[in-house]
Parts: structure tokens; sequence; C-alpha cells
């Protein structure tokens, strides 16, 4: 035990002179110190403001690809929606333009059917008429033949009156004549 | 002129002569027999045929048969342009003649030739219904076949054999 701490005092002796091998002179360290801060200042005044110029208009670069990103991600999700929502609406749609479609067509027939009624209705209206106007001819004309025999046959009758006749018609004309006010 | 003015100028001529009996009676069987015969009638009517050889044709059918101023009246109403107008004419003359005369003119069609004793019975049967003299224009239609028609101016009589059956027929058209 003892040898070992009169080695450990040895090797303690033995360093402290190493050190101050170490170290550089005070003149060096002077010398350094100052080349350090010339150089430190030329890195301070030019070259930080220049990278960190640089390193701005790269993070203002890289911000702006991620704003633009994040908006163009935006607007594929809103298209997304929307062709979502298109897609989903296209069936409502269909069956819409269908009910539309199948309205129509049901309007159209119910038209062309009451066309077709009026159309008929006219047709049976005129074709009574016509028929009610060519009874009422042939009723007229019933009439009138059988006026004109009549007429024909009573002239005949009263053709053949003798003059005593004529002149007894006569005679009761004027007393009528005279008895009329 | 119209027919009625020259009428009158006619009657008033005839009335100013000394045989204005003659002449009226004679003027008036000239027009109504002229007025009833178609072909005569039409010789009148027709313009193609001048007036000097109408009155020609007149003179020479009448002769000395009239009045000279019974032809002279004539050939006047002829050269004049009414000869289409002669039983308008008589119908005005006789009216003119029968006022002139304080009576009324009746225009009496019938299918016979009336006889006095009938044209009498007619006469006053009238003068009982209007109150004065009446006159007679009798017309012998046998197309009436039979019966009597009579008008007072305006107003008409109407016992028609043919007018009955015409109203038997407008019955049985359903008019």
């Amino acid at each position: 035990m003892n040898i070992n701490l009169v080695t450990f005092l040895a090797e303690a002796e033995e360093s402290s002179s190493g050190l101050e091998l170490l170290l550089p002179a005070t003149s060096e360290l002077v010398a350094g110190i100052f080349a350090f801060a010339i150089v430190f200042f030329f890195v301070w005044k030019w070259a930080l403001p220049a990278l960190d110029e640089t390193l701005s208009a790269r993070s203002e670069a890289i911000e702006g690809q991620i704003s633009k990103a994040k908006n163009e991600k935006y607007e594929a999700q809103k298209t997304r929606e929307d062709y979502q929502k298109l897609v989903a609406n296209a069936d409502e749609e269909v069956r819409k333009i269908i009910d539309e479609g199948k309205a129509t067509a049901e309007k159209l027939k119910e038209g062309i059917l009451n066309e077709a009624k009026e159309e008929a209705e006219t047709i049976i209206e005129k074709a009574r008429a016509d028929s009610e106007a060519e009874r009422d001819r042939i009723s007229s004309e019933i009439k009138s033949e059988v006026a004109n025999l009549s007429l024909e046959i009573s002239e005949k009758v009263a053709s053949s009156m003798s003059k005593g006749d004529q002149e007894k018609l006569i005679n009761e004309f004027i007393k009528e004549m005279g008895s009329d006010k | 002129m119209s027919t009625k003015s020259f009428s009158k100028g006619l009657v008033e001529i005839i009335s100013s002569s000394e045989n204005s009996e003659r002449v009226e009676s004679e003027i008036l069987q000239v027009f109504n027999a002229i007025a009833d015969h178609k072909e005569a009638l039409d010789v009148f009517r027709n313009f193609g045929v001048p007036a000097e050889k109408k009155i020609e044709a007149m003179s020479n059918l009448l002769g000395k048969r009239v009045d000279s101023l019974t032809l002279d009246l004539i050939s006047l109403t002829i050269s004049q342009g009414y000869g289409d107008n002669l039983l308008e004419i008589s119908s005005f003359v006789s009216e003119y003649f029968a006022e002139n005369r304080g009576a009324s003119l009746a225009k009496v069609v019938s299918a016979i030739e009336l006889d006095d004793k009938t044209q009498s019975s007619i006469k006053r049967v009238l003068k009982k219904k209007f109150g004065r003299k009446v006159e007679l224009q009798v017309e012998v239609d046998e197309s009436v076949i039979g019966g009597l028609s009579v008008s007072v101016g305006e107003r008409t009589f109407d016992g028609l054999v043919s007018s009955r059956l015409q109203e038997v027929k407008s019955v049985l058209e359903g008019r």
C-alpha cells in the first residue's frame, strides 16, 4: 500500500511538469487570440449575415413551398370532396332526370290523348251536325214536295170551278169584306 | 220627270180637253191593252226600236179609231221614253181621275169578268167602309184561279184562291 502511494505521488509530480509542456507560450496565446478575433470579426461581419440571409431565403422558400403544398393539398382535398359529392349526387341526379323524363312523357302522352279526344269529339260533333242538317234538308225537301203537290192538286181542283162557283166565291168575299172591320 | 209627274200632266191635259171622258177611257184601254200583251210590251221596252217606229206602229194600229188627242198623248208617252211604264202610268192616271172626281181608286183583281151588279156591290161595300165614292180598276187574271182581291190605297183585301193556296203551301212547308 505504501508503494502505491509513493508511485502516485511520483506520477503526480511528473504530470505537473507535462501540463506546462502542453500549454502554449503566452505570446503565442496572445497572437492566437488576436488572430481568432480577426477571423471572428470577419465571420461575424460578413459571413454570418450572408449565411443568415441565405438561410432566411431558404427558410422562406421552404415555407412558401410548404404553404403551396398545403394549398394544393387543400385544393386536392376539396376537389376530392367535390368529386365524391358529385359521385354521391350522380345517382340522385340520374333518378331526377329519369323522373323528369317520365313526367314529361306522361304530360306529352296526356296532351296527345286530350288532343286526339278533342279531335274525335269535333269529328263526331261535325258528323252529327252534318247528319242533322242533311235530315233537315231532306225533311224540308219532302215538305216542299208535298206542299207543291198539294198546291198543284188544289189548283187543278180549283181551276175546274164553274162560273157559278166563281161568282158564289166572289159574292161571299164581298159580304165578308163588308162585315170586316 | 218621274212617272207620277208625267201621269199628272197627262190627266191635266185630258181634263182640259173637250172629249175628256172619251180620251180618258181610250188612253186607259190602250195602255192596259199594251201592258197585257207581252209581245207588244217587249216592242215598247226595246231600246233598239226607234221611238218614231213605235209611234208609227201605234198610228197605223189605232188610226182613226181613237180621238186625235188620245193618239197624240200616246205618241208623247212613247217619245218621252215612258213606253215601258205603261201599266204604272195607267194606274196613276186612273188614281188622278178618280181623285178629280172626289173618289178613291180601288184596284180589283179577279179570275173572271165582273158583271155590273158585282161591281156595284163592291163599290157599295167600299163606300160604306171608307166613307167616300170608289171607282174600280178591274184586272182579269186567270192565274189567280178564283176569288177577289181589292186594294184601296195602302189597304188590300185578299180573297184570291191562289193566295189561300199559297198560305196552305207555306203551312205544309212548315214556314
